[in-house]
């Protein structure tokens, strides 16, 4: 069952400096219990996409073109009052900042009560019982005592914790992930990349994973999406993108990792910069770091193809894949 | 007039209050001699303002209690009808000065105390609305700040007197004029970079409806550096309401503050008889510094800066 279909959304900044199209036609189907991993560098665009998928865009920005299908239902038509239903209740979101996301000056209670009685009519009492459970499901001891605590009285990976938890409170069908380990040190990463894992696959909820660390995604997402100037330039399942990438950039990021084999060799690099958001070339946007470019990629922007199951690319010149897969 | 039960509430409320606001940090607060002679000094002047009725000698604006006989003696002698030592001398008509200063720190205090207490209400009220919608309605609202604040105060103050005449509501009135925009300002501040965070954005992707997201997670966190700046401004309005009234155009005679007492003994500075101007000064001083030293204290230790 598709949990989340996007069209061709284009969700662009009327800024002073010049229309920044910071999503521009990016397509993507997330189905049940899936794990999507939207990978890309800073600015590329993925979250503004995930906050246009929760109607989040501020002036001046604006969903311009496309349709956000989630269970069926398209959400870019919803008045804001039917899109706050939806946020937090079925749809939820976890910031990369965990010392951030929580308001410093209300307890974990009061915040955890308020995210349920939201959208639930539920007693206190009944609030409370859900929220410990869910403090305890993502590994806080003392699930109990630590309501009542402040933020503040956290440490960093246990804000992130529950944030996550805030997140699962009204069990969603849909959580997305802004980057939520980036801020965490590699242990605690870890951790709660196992726990993320686990809690998905239990309640059988999607989760799109925003990040700009492939390491991430490796382990955890089942699809992966590479955005590139706000289009994404490649998909497919997380195996096939990693061990054989087609497009130009998955394979410079890739390469551009460090690794045990290659001490002493200078590491592959992507030349160059991501381009200005405002002017965007007319040919492909990565034409001008590609190493494989040729006149068409300067005068002709390529059209997305299917390459295989589940599998697309946005390039002129791709890396051939091998007959295996 | 308030009477003594009622008052004696009051004074426990407040003392109950600031010892609320400091719970659990009244290590960093209580560092330092000032400290402590501060928020004593403070202490013991709301007592005296609050309980001048029963502290002091003689009630200053009970006609049939003055006699003109005692007029401007100076401090430490005696009545000559009732044999009461007046221990800051008197003025022209024989009032007992320390009265006087008892009854004055009393108008003084409530009148800055509730002017201040309207402004920042006005003052959260503009600068959260325009922090939050953002956009053209800002712009105007901030200009008419900036507008405020570009007038000195006390010319604001003293045309809006002249406008309407004398009175303790219009004190009041004239000192919430000029102090709102200074709030306004202040809290706006706090709010724009507040709503930058993460957790307003958390709060949004919860469904929270904006009137929530506003009262119950923006304006808690905009009020530390609030009641930092309020301590502060009110010992500024009551210098204000003291400046008022020593040019003639604040509390009327049959209620006088601190300013209005330097008022009327300062024809006979020259003279030698300082005593009717100079104790009102002193104590005007002590309180405004004793305030500003508590502001002070109050902004280190619970500086959401130093302890978030």
């Amino acid at each position: 069952m598709k949990v989340l279909e996007v069209q061709q959304l284009k969700t662009h900044f009327f800024t002073a400096a010049g229309v920044v199209k910071a999503v521009d036609g990016v397509d993507f189907t997330l189905e049940k219990s899936q794990v999507l991993g939207l990978v890309g560098e800073s600015g590329s665009g993925k979250s503004v996409t995930g906050f246009s998928i929760l109607g989040l865009i501020d002036e001046p920005g604006r969903i311009i073109d496309g349709r956000i299908l989630f269970c069926g239902q398209d959400l870019t038509g919803l008045s804001n009052t039917e899109m706050r239903a939806i946020r937090g209740n079925r749809i939820a979101m976890v910031f990369q900042d965990p010392l951030m996301t929580l308001n410093p000056v209300l307890r974990i209670d009061t915040q955890m009560v308020e995210a349920i009685q939201s959208h639930h009519r539920v007693s206190r009492r009944a609030a409370l019982d859900r929220s410990a459970e869910v403090l305890s499901r993502v590994g806080i001891a003392a699930a109990r005592e630590r309501l009542s605590a402040y933020p503040h009285q956290f440490s960093g990976g246990m804000r992130q914790r529950v944030a996550i938890a805030i997140a699962i409170l009204n069990e969603p069908d849909l959580i997305i992930a802004d980057e939520p380990t980036t801020a965490l040190d590699v242990t605690i990463q870890s951790q709660i990349l196992s726990e993320v894992q686990t809690l998905t696959r239990e309640s059988g909820t999607s989760l799109i994973w925003i990040t700009h660390d492939l390491a991430v995604v490796a382990g955890l997402a089942d699809q992966i999406a590479v955005m590139y100037a706000g289009r994404i330039v490649e998909t497919g399942a997380t195996s096939q993108v990693l061990t054989q990438p087609s497009h130009p950039y998955t394979h410079g990021l890739l390469g551009s990792i460090p690794g045990h084999g290659q001490r002493g060799q200078p590491l592959l690099q992507i030349p160059g910069m991501a381009p200005n958001m405002t002017q965007l070339p007319e040919g492909c946007a990565f034409a001008s770091r590609c190493e494989s470019k040729s006149s068409i990629c300067l005068s002709e922007s390529p059209n997305t193809t299917f390459i295989g199951e589940g599998r697309s690319l946005r390039c002129h010149h791709p890396f051939l894949i091998s007959k295996s897969s | 007039m308030m009477d003594l039960a009622f008052r004696s509430l009051v004074f426990i409320a407040i003392v109950i209050l600031f010892a609320r606001a400091l719970r659990g940090f009244e290590q960093q607060y209580f560092q330092g001699i000032t400290a402590y002679i501060s928020t004593g000094a403070l202490g013991l002047f709301l007592f005296l303002a609050i309980f001048s009725p029963e502290l002091s000698p003689q009630n200053p604006y009970d006609l049939a209690q003055l006699s003109i006989m005692d007029g401007r003696l100076a401090p430490g002698e005696v009545s000559s009808e009732t044999g009461m030592p007046f221990y800051l001398g008197t003025d022209e008509q024989g009032r007992d000065i320390l009265s006087g200063i008892l009854y004055g720190l009393r108008v003084s205090l409530t009148v800055s105390v509730i002017a201040t207490f309207f402004a920042m209400t006005i003052g959260v009220v503009v600068g959260i609305y325009a922090a939050w919608i953002g956009g053209r309605i800002e712009s105007i609202l901030m200009r008419m700040v900036d507008l405020q604040l570009s007038f000195p105060s006390i010319l604001v103050a003293l045309m809006l007197m002249a406008a309407f005449g004398r009175g303790l509501d219009k004190v009041v009135v004239a000192l919430v004029v000029v102090q709102w925009a200074y709030y306004a300002r202040t809290v706006r501040g706090t709010a724009l970079s507040e709503t930058q965070k993460d957790y307003i954005a958390a709060a949004r992707c919860l469904g929270f409806s904006g009137a929530r997201i506003l009262l119950r997670h923006l304006l808690p966190n905009c009020l530390p550096p609030l009641l930092v700046i309020s301590t502060i401004q009110i010992a500024n309005t009551i210098v204000l309401e003291s400046s008022l009234s020593f040019l003639g155009v604040g509390v009327p005679v049959t209620s006088p503050s601190l300013g209005l007492l330097i008022a009327n003994g300062y024809g006979y500075m020259l003279s030698g008889q300082y005593w009717m101007s100079m104790f009102p000064g002193v104590a005007l001083l002590c309180i405004v510094a004793a305030i500003n030293l508590v502001g002070d204290r109050l902004r280190d230790t619970l500086n959401p800066r130093l302890q978030r």
